[in-house]
C-alpha cells in the first residue's frame, strides 16, 4: 500500500505525459486524477496507521547512492509527522487534479499539464517520504523543477517565463543552503540518514569544527543552511520574492504549489530536523526572527496589493511567516498544524480566485471587479468561508492554529517571543484587513468592471464546485477536529518525530495564561475588519483623498504597493551586475573569446598547420631519412647526460648554438 | 683439450630429446618451407600457375604448426645451446602471429588472384620470414636474434619489391633495404660493443651482470645499449626512426603493406617488452626517460602528419607509426599492467588491421587510393562499410570497441607507472587521431557526390572472395563481441604478461 502511495502519481504522470496522446487530453487527465486519487485514499489508511495507531512504518526500497560510508537508499518513512504530510499533499493534489480538469479543459495541452501536476505530487511524495536527506533534496530539487515548469506552463506569455525563472533562480539560493547542510553531515557525521544523523546530534551538540580556521559551532551551522533552504522554499523574507510572482501560473497550480504543498516544504524541513535544530538557540532565535518579520512583511505588503492573487500570494507568505516562527519557538506541531490548516483554507481561497477568473474573463485586478457576491454566489460563499478561516474566525479552522501560535508565543517567556507575539498580533490585524478589502472590493463593493464581463458571468462548473467543497468544509471543521489531536496537552500523536527539548515545552504557560491577553488577537481582527469595511466600503471617498493629498500617507502607500523595495534593489545591485558579468565577462571574454580561441578555432587554425610541417620534412629522400636516424641515434645517446648536471649543461650549451647558428 | 667433452656430448644428445619436443614446430615450418620451394621448383617448370596452390599449402602448414604450438609442453625452456628460449609469453604471441598470418596469407591470395601476379614465391617468402620473426620472437643471445631479423628482414626486402612492374614497389625495396642495412649495422654495433663491455651474447647472463653493477660502473652499456636498442626502433617505426614507413607502405603493393604492419609489430613488441622487462630491467631508470620520449614523439608525429593525408595507405602508415608510439609507452611503464596493456593493445591492432586491410583488398577492384574515394561506399557495401567503421573505431580508441581497452590499459599502466604527462599528451593525441578516423567515416557514411558516377559501379565490381567475406566479417564481429565480454582477452593478456615475469 505504501508503496502504490509512493508510485500511484508517477504511472500517472508516465501514462499521461508519454502516452497522453492515446488516450486523448481528457482521457489522460482523468487517468492521472484517479491515480492520485487512490494514492489519496491510500495516505489516509497510512495516516490511520501511523498516526492514529501509532504504527511507523520504514520501507527500504534499493540503495541508491553508497560512497564510503555514506549509504542512501529509496526509502518509504512514514512518521505522523509525514502522515499529516501526506494527508495534505495528496488531498489537495487530488482535489487541484479535479479542478484542473475542467478549469484547463480548453487548453490542448491539458495531459502535459495534469502530468507535471503528477510529477509534482510524485516528487513531493518523495520529499516528505524520505527517510535520508539525499532523498529529501531530490524530492526537494524536483519540486523545484516542477514548479518551474508548471508556472511557466502558459509559455508564450513573457510574464509567466519571467516568473517561472525567477522563482528558480531564487530557489537555487536556497537549494544551495540544502545542499551545504547535507554536506556538512556528511561531513560530521558520515550519513545522510535521519536515524543516524538525529541519535548522534545530541552528541555534537555545542562542538566546533574548523572551516577556514575559524571555530564554528556545528549544530549552528547546520541550523543556519537548513534555515536558508527553508527561507528560499518556504519564501521567507529576503528570498520571498519569487513566490507573489509565481501567481503567473495557472491558478490550480498556485493553489497546489505555492499555497499548499510545496511552500511548505521548508517548514516540513524544520520540523523534520527538530533534533538538530533544538540544540543550537541562536539557530532558533534567527528562525523565529526571519518568521515574524516575514509575517510582517508580508501582510503589509498584502494590504495594498490590486491583484486578486497576489494578495492570496502575500497572505501566504505572511501565513508560511507564522509557521516558521512558531517552529523557531519549538512549537514544530503548532507550525504543522497551521500548515495543514493553512492548506486547507489557503487553497480553498486560490480555487475560488480562480472561480472568479474563470467566470469574467480572465480580470484579476481588484479594481476592476465588483458586485460579485449576488452573481457568483456559490463562489462568494466559499471565498468568505477561506477568509474567515484565515482571519482566525473564531471556531474556524484558521482560528485554533493562528491564535494558538500568538498564545505559544505570548507564554514563551523571552525576548523573541514577545517579539514573535507582536508581530504576529500586527499582522493578524493586517490579514483581517486585507482579507476583507478582497472581499469588499471583489464581491460587495460597487461593480466596477466591463459590461461584457458581467454578461457573460457564470457559476463555477460542476467539477470545480465538486472540487471547491471538500476544502470549504476542510476550512471550516479541521481545526476544531485535530486541535485536541495534534496540540492537547500531552498527546502522544508525534511519538518521535518531533524533538523538544524538554525546557522549552510551554503547553502549560499557553493554556493558563490570561485570557484577555489571549483574546488580544481577536480583537485586533475585529478591528482590522471594521476598518476595511468602514474605509473602502463604506468611505471610499475619503480613503482616496487621504491617499492623494498627505504626502506622507502616499509615501508609505508606495513603498508598500512596491513591497517594500525588494525586487528593486536586488534587481539594481545584483541583477545587473550578474547580469554584466554573465555577458561581458564570463559569456564575450571567457566563452566566445578565450575558450573559442584556445578550443575550436585554434584547433582549426593550428593543427592543419603543424601537420602540413611534419609532412613537409618527409621528403622520401633515402639520405633524409639516414639523416634523421643518425639525428635520432644521437639524441638517444645523448639521453642519459641528462642525468647529470656536467652534461644537462653541456647539452644546454649545445643547444644554444645550433640555434645561435641556425637563426 | 678433447674435443668432445662429456658434457657436451650429452648436451648433444639432448638436442634430439627434448630440443627435438621443444622445437618441433619452428622444424616443421623449416621443412614445410622447403618441401614448398622444392615442390614450386618443380611444377612451376610444367607450366602450372602455383600460386594458388602453394598458398593454401601454407595456409594448411600455418595451421598445423598451429596446433603444434598448442600442443607444445608448456612451461619455460631453452633450447639448442641456450640459443632459444620459450616462456608462455612467448607461446601466446607465437600463436597470434601465426593466425596473423593465416589471415594474412588468405587475403594476399585473393589479392594474387586478383592482380594476376602468379609468383608462388610470395608465400614461401612469408612463411620464410615468418620463420624469422619467430626466431627473434624466441631468440635468447645477440646471434640468433640477429640472424631472425636478418632473415625476417633480406624476405621483406624481396617481398616490398614483389611486384617486379612496378617502379613504385621497386623503389619502395631499395629503400627499405637501404635503410635497413642501416638499421642491422646498428644492431650489429652496438651488440659487439656491449659484447665488448661485458663479454655475455646471452640476454639471460645481462640480466645477472646488470643487476650486480651500479650504474655508475655500466656508463659505456648505456650507449651499447642505445645503440643497438635503435634498431628495434627502426624496426617499429618509433619516431627518430620512421621515416622509412609511409615510403615503404606506400610504394609496396596492398597485401605486403597488411603483412609489414602487422606482422612485425607483433613480434617485435613482444621482443622489446621481453628484453626490457626481463634482462635489461636494472636499466630501467636509464632507458625509461629517453623511450618515453621516442613514445611520446611517434603518437604526436603519427597523430599530427596523419591529420594532412589524402591516402588512405598513407593515412595508416602514420597511424601505425603512433600506435608504436602508444606500445611503446605502455612497455615504459615498466609495470606488469604495462606489459598486458601491450598485449591487449597489440590483439586489438591486430584485429582492427585485419579488418582495414582485408576490406581495402576487397575494394581493390574499385581503385580506392584517397579517401575522398571511399564516399558513398555505405550505399553500395553497406557490410564493408560496417567493417571498416569497426576497425577504425577500434583505432581511434572508441569505447564500444576493442581498441578502447587497448588505449585504457596503456593509458592506465602509464598512471601507474607515473607518467602523467606523458599520458596527457597521448590522451590528447587520441583525440587527434578520432578526428582523423572519424573523417573517414565521414566520407563512408555521408557523402556521396565527390565520385563520377562511373566510379560507383566500380563498387559493384568490388567483390569478396567466400574466404576473405568470412575474415572482414568475423574480425569486425569480433572487435564488438570482445568488449561484450572482454574477460577472455584480459586473460590471456594477464596469464601472457604473468609468463613474462615469472
Amino acid at each position: 500500500m505504501y508503496l502504490c502511495l509512493f508510485l500511484f502519481p508517477f504511472f500517472g504522470f508516465l501514462v499521461s505525459g508519454s502516452f497522453g496522446r492515446l488516450f486523448g487530453k481528457q482521457g489522460a487527465a482523468f487517468i492521472a486524477t484517479f491515480c492520485v486519487c487512490c494514492s489519496c485514499l491510500c495516505s489516509f489508511v497510512a495516516f490511520y496507521e501511523v498516526g492514529l495507531t501509532s504504527c511507523p512504518v520504514t520501507l527500504s526500497l534499493f540503495p541508491w547512492i553508497c560512497v564510503d560510508v555514506v549509504e542512501s537508499f529509496w526509502s518509504i518513512s512514514v512518521d505522523s509527522l509525514t502522515a499529516v504530510m501526506l494527508v495534505v499533499i495528496t488531498t489537495i493534489s487530488s482535489l487541484v487534479h479535479v479542478y484542473s480538469i475542467s478549469y484547463i479543459k480548453d487548453d490542448p495541452f491539458l495531459a502535459r499539464f495534469i502530468s507535471y501536476l503528477s510529477l509534482f505530487t510524485f516528487l513531493m511524495l518523495s520529499l516528505v517520504l524520505a527517510d535520508n536527506y539525499l532523498q529529501l533534496f531530490f524530492g526537494w530539487e524536483g519540486v523545484g523543477l516542477a514548479s518551474f515548469l508548471l508556472i511557466s506552463f502558459w509559455s508564450s506569455r513573457l510574464q509567466a517565463c519571467k516568473a517561472a525563472t525567477k522563482a528558480i533562480i531564487i530557489n537555487r539560493v536556497g537549494d544551495v543552503g540544502l545542499a551545504l547542510a547535507l554536506f556538512c553531515f556528511i561531513l560530521i557525521f558520515g550519513s545522510v540518514e535521519y536515524s543516524t544523523i538525529f541519535s548522534c546530534s545530541s552528541k555534537v551538540a555545542f562542538c566546533t569544527f574548523l572551516f577556514c580556521q575559524f571555530k564554528v559551532d556545528i549544530l549552528s551551522c547546520i541550523g543556519v543552511l537548513l534555515l536558508i533552504g527553508a527561507s528560499g522554499k518556504s519564501a521567507q523574507i529576503g528570498l520571498h520574492t519569487w513566490l507573489p510572482d509565481a501567481i503567473e501560473g495557472p491558478t490550480p497550480v498556485s493553489a497546489l504549489i505555492h499555497a499548499a504543498t510545496m511552500v511548505t516544504a521548508g517548514v516540513f524541513v524544520l520540523a523534520r530536523s527538530s533534533p538538530i535544530l533544538e540544540f543550537s538557540p541562536v539557530v532558533l532565535f534567527f528562525v523565529s526572527l526571519v518568521g515574524a518579520f516575514t509575517a510582517f512583511f508580508a501582510a503589509t505588503t498584502g494590504l495594498v496589493q490590486n491583484d486578486l492573487k497576489r494578495v492570496i500570494a502575500y497572505s501566504t507568505c505572511s501565513q508560511l511567516g507564522y509557521m516558521v516562527f512558531a517552529s523557531g519557538l519549538s512549537q514544530y506541531a503548532l507550525g504543522v498544524f497551521h500548515l495543514s490548516n493553512h492548506a486547507f483554507f489557503k487553497a480553498l481561497l486560490f480555487l475560488g480566485a480562480g472561480c472568479i477568473i474563470h467566470a469574467i474573463k480572465d480580470e484579476q485586478d481588484l479594481r476592476r471587479i465588483g458586485g460579485l457576491a449576488y452573481l457568483l454566489p456559490f463562489t462568494y460563499s466559499f471565498i468568505l468561508v477561506g477568509s474567515l478561516a484565515l482571519v482566525g474566525f473564531p471556531f474556524l479552522t484558521g482560528f485554533y492554529s493562528k491564535d494558538a501560535i500568538l498564545e505559544f508565543s505570548l507564554s514563551n517567556f523571552s525576548v523573541t517571543g514577545g517579539l514573535c507575539h507582536w508581530f504576529g498580533v500586527i499582522s493578524a490585524l493586517f490579514t483581517s484587513f486585507y482579507s476583507f478589502r478582497l472581499l469588499v472590493l471583489g464581491f460587495l463593493g460597487y461593480p466596477n468592471g466591463f459590461k461584457s464581463f458581467y454578461k457573460n458571468c457564470h457559476e463555477a462548473p460542476l467539477f470545480i464546485a465538486v472540487s471547491l467543497i471538500p476544502l470549504g468544509l476542510g476550512s471550516l471543521f479541521i481545526g476544531f477536529f485535530c486541535r485536541e489531536l495534534f496540540l492537547g496537552a500531552g498527546t502522544p500523536f508525534w511519538a518521535n518525530s518531533i524533538f523538544i527539548y524538554p525546557v522549552r515545552e510551554s503547553i502549560i504557560e499557553a493554556e493558563c495564561a490570561p485570557v484577555i491577553l489571549k483574546q488580544i488577537p481577536l480583537f485586533f481582527t475585529v478591528m482590522g475588519a471594521a476598518v476595511s469595511f468602514s474605509f473602502i466600503y463604506h468611505n471610499p471617498i475619503i480613503t482616496y483623498r487621504f491617499l492623494f493629498f498627505n504626502q506622507m500617507f502616499r509615501v508609505f502607500y508606495t513603498f508598500l504597493n512596491q513591497r517594500w523595495l525588494f525586487d528593486r534593489v536586488y534587481n539594481e545591485s545584483f541583477a545587473k551586475a550578474f547580469l554584466f558579468f554573465g555577458h561581458a565577462i564570463s559569456f564575450r571574454i571567457v566563452d566566445k573569446g578565450a575558450l573559442e580561441i584556445l578550443g575550436p578555432f585554434g584547433i582549426v587554425f593550428i593543427f592543419p598547420g603543424l601537420s602540413k610541417q611534419l609532412i613537409s620534412l618527409q621528403s622520401g629522400r633515402v639520405y633524409h631519412n639516414v639523416l634523421f636516424i643518425v639525428y635520432g641515434l644521437g639524441f638517444l645517446l645523448c639521453s642519459p647526460l641528462f642525468y647529470s648536471s656536467n652534461g644537462c649543461f653541456f647539452l644546454i650549451s649545445v643547444g644554444c648554438w645550433i640555434v645561435f647558428r641556425v637563426f | 683439450m678433447f674435443p668432445f667433452s662429456v658434457h657436451s656430448r650429452f648436451s648433444y644428445f639432448s638436442f634430439f630429446s627434448n630440443d627435438l619436443v621443444s622445437l618441433l614446430p619452428e622444424i616443421f615450418l623449416v621443412c614445410c618451407i622447403c618441401l614448398f620451394l622444392v615442390h614450386g621448383v618443380v611444377f612451376s617448370k610444367t607450366g602450372r600457375i602455383l600460386s594458388t596452390n602453394v598458398a593454401n599449402l601454407s595456409i594448411l602448414a600455418l595451421v598445423f604448426v598451429c596446433i603444434l604450438l598448442c600442443c607444445s609442453p608448456g612451461g619455460n625452456y631453452l633450447a639448442a645451446y641456450s640459443c632459444f628460449f620459450e616462456d608462455d609469453f612467448i607461446r601466446i604471441i607465437k600463436v597470434f602471429l601465426l593466425l596473423t598470418c593465416i589471415f594474412c596469407v588468405t587475403l594476399s591470395l585473393f589479392y594474387i588472384q586478383l592482380e594476376k601476379s602468379n609468383t608462388f614465391e610470395y608465400s614461401v617468402l612469408l612463411l620464410i620470414s615468418l620463420f624469422g620473426i619467430i626466431a627473434v620472437l624466441g631468440a635468447n643471445d645477440f646471434l640468433s636474434l640477429y640472424l631472425g631479423l636478418e632473415l625476417q628482414a633480406l624476405s621483406f626486402y624481396t617481398l616490398a619489391a614483389n611486384v617486379r612492374v612496378s617502379e613504385f614497389a621497386t623503389e619502395a625495396g631499395l629503400k627499405y633495404f637501404v635503410i635497413g642495412a642501416v638499421a642491422s649495422g646498428f644492431y650489429l654495433f652496438g651488440a659487439s660493443l656491449l659484447y665488448g663491455f661485458t663479454g655475455c651474447v646471452r640476454f639471460s647472463d645481462f640480466s645477472l651482470l646488470l643487476s650486480h653493477i651500479a650504474p655508475a660502473e655500466v656508463e659505456g652499456i648505456f650507449l651499447a645499449f642505445f645503440i643497438f636498442f635503435s634498431s628495434f626502433l627502426f624496426k617499429v617505426g618509433a619516431v627518430p626512426f620512421h621515416a622509412w614507413v609511409p615510403d615503404v607502405y606506400e610504394g609496396t603493393s596492398l597485401n605486403v603493406t597488411a603483412i609489414f604492419a602487422l606482422l612485425p609489430k607483433l613480434a617485435l613488441f613482444g621482443v622489446i617488452t621481453r628484453l626490457l622487462f626481463c634482462y635489461f630491467f636494472s636499466l630501467f631508470d636509464v632507458w625509461q626517460f629517453p623511450f618515453v620520449l621516442c613514445a611520446v614523439f611517434s603518437f604526436v608525429w603519427g597523430s599530427l602528419a596523419a591529420l594532412g593525408q589524402g591516402r588512405i595507405k598513407r593515412l595508416l602508415a602514420y597511424g601505425g607509426i603512433s600506435h608504436s608510439g602508444y606500445l611503446l609507452f605502455g612497455v615504459c611503464s615498466g609495470t606488469v599492467y604495462g606489459a598486458q596493456g601491450v598485449v591487449i593493445y597489440l590483439l586489438s591492432y591486430i584485429l582492427s588491421g585485419v579488418t582495414i586491410f582485408c576490406s581495402l583488398v576487397g575494394l581493390r577492384f574499385s581503385r580506392v587510393r584517397y579517401i575522398a574515394d571511399f564516399a558513398g561506399l555505405s550505399l553500395f557495401s553497406p557490410g564493408v562499410a560496417f567493417a571498416i567503421a569497426a576497425s577504425l573505431l577500434s583505432a581511434a580508441g572508441i569505447p564500444p570497441v576493442v581498441g578502447f581497452f587497448g588505449k585504457l590499459s596503456i593509458f592506465l599502466s602509464a598512471l601507474a607507472g607515473s607518467l602523467y604527462v606523458g599520458a596527457l599528451f597521448g590522451v590528447l593525441c587520441s583525440v587527434i587521431s578520432t578526428f582523423y578516423y572519424l573523417r573517414i567515416l565521414r566520407t563512408i557514411f555521408f557523402e556521396n557526390g565527390s565520385r563520377p558516377l562511373g566510379a560507383f559501379f566500380s563498387f559493384f565490381g568490388s567483390y569478396f572472395s567466400k574466404e576473405l567475406s568470412f575474415l572482414v566479417g568475423f574480425c569486425a564481429v569480433l572487435l564488438f563481441w570482445i568488449p561484450i565480454n572482454p574477460r577472455i582477452l584480459f586473460f590471456i593478456s594477464f596469464y601472457s604478461s604473468i609468463g613474462l615475469i615469472g
